[in-house]
């Protein structure tokens, strides 16, 4: 019982820890960002976090042949396809250009920061 | 008139060419192109005339080929960028942080563009003559300090 205790305490200590680190490495601010001011159109407003937006999955419609519905996009395995794994794939896929071109980045984290931040703010949170 | 001078009176256009070109290549480096105002000009004119050719049409291309298939889908990245109105502020954070990387061969390759640097080029062995001779005078101190012991009834380095 004791065991069970101190390893789930354990577990909670271990998640805060990384999650202190994300928001330090990211370095953003967990308010939320308002989407960027786009003429003529107006946007949904924002109701999670950054952090929480980050993990929340991609959504995509869908259609059958009598319905359209919005769909959660997931992994082979069913794990979630989260705004974090877009972040992280359009980063990387951005980068390979930029090499192919023949540039490189001087300050990757922070170059990174700002990519993530541009996303979330065109981003919808949910459909 | 000196043995050099002789040879380079000697030599016809295309083989003064070349030695321009090398002497050039081996004299100069990346800072003194940068340490010379109009040189620095070209190589900054030069990196960003790259990156207007094949940086930024590249990331628009990348950057509407990802904003094209979210919109096709109706998915939540990208969503509020309809039109690609956004892939200029895409081009303008990436541009910011691009590492500057100079390609000097441009000199190499038209030794006519270096030559506001090569008529500063007494000035510039010059200057690099008196920072040796500081920094030897710097080295020496240290030196009389280091190998030398200092007399205090005389009050100086024996």
């Amino acid at each position: 019982m004791l065991n069970t205790y101190l390893t789930s305490k354990g577990l909670i200590i271990k998640r805060l820890k990384i999650f202190i680190i994300k928001i330090i490495i990211m370095n953003i601010n967990t308010d939320r960002l308002e989407p960027y001011k786009i003429f003529n159109y107006i946007t949904s407003p924002r109701k999670m976090s950054y952090e929480n937006w980050l993990r929340s999955p991609v959504m995509e419609a869908a259609d059958t042949t009598d319905d359209v519905y919005f769909k959660k996009v997931c992994f082979k395995n069913g794990d979630y396809y989260t705004h974090k794994h877009f972040i992280l794939d359009f980063y990387q896929d951005l980068i390979d250009t930029l090499h192919q071109n023949g540039f490189n980045i001087q300050d990757e984290k922070e170059f990174k920061r700002e990519i993530a931040i541009f996303i979330y703010r065109l981003s919808r949170e949910r459909l | 008139m000196n043995k050099e001078e002789t040879m380079i009176e000697m030599m016809n256009d295309e083989e003064f060419n070349t030695y321009k070109k090398n002497l050039i290549k081996e004299t100069f480096t990346e800072d003194d192109y940068l340490s010379c105002e109009k040189t620095r000009q070209i190589l900054e004119d030069e990196f960003f005339w790259k990156w207007e050719k094949k940086g930024e049409p590249s990331i628009e291309e990348f950057y509407n080929g990802m904003r094209t298939e979210m919109q096709g889908r109706y998915a939540t990245p990208l969503f509020y960028d309809t039109t690609g109105e956004f892939s200029s502020k895409l081009t303008g954070i990436v541009y910011k942080h691009l590492k500057r990387e100079y390609d000097i061969s441009v000199f190499h390759d038209c030794p006519d563009l270096a030559e506001p640097l090569v008529r500063k080029y007494d000035e510039i062995q010059e200057n690099k003559k008196i920072k040796n001779k500081i920094s030897h005078k710097v080295n020496e101190g240290v030196n009389i300090k280091v190998t030398k012991k200092f007399d205090w009834g005389t009050k100086t380095y024996k």
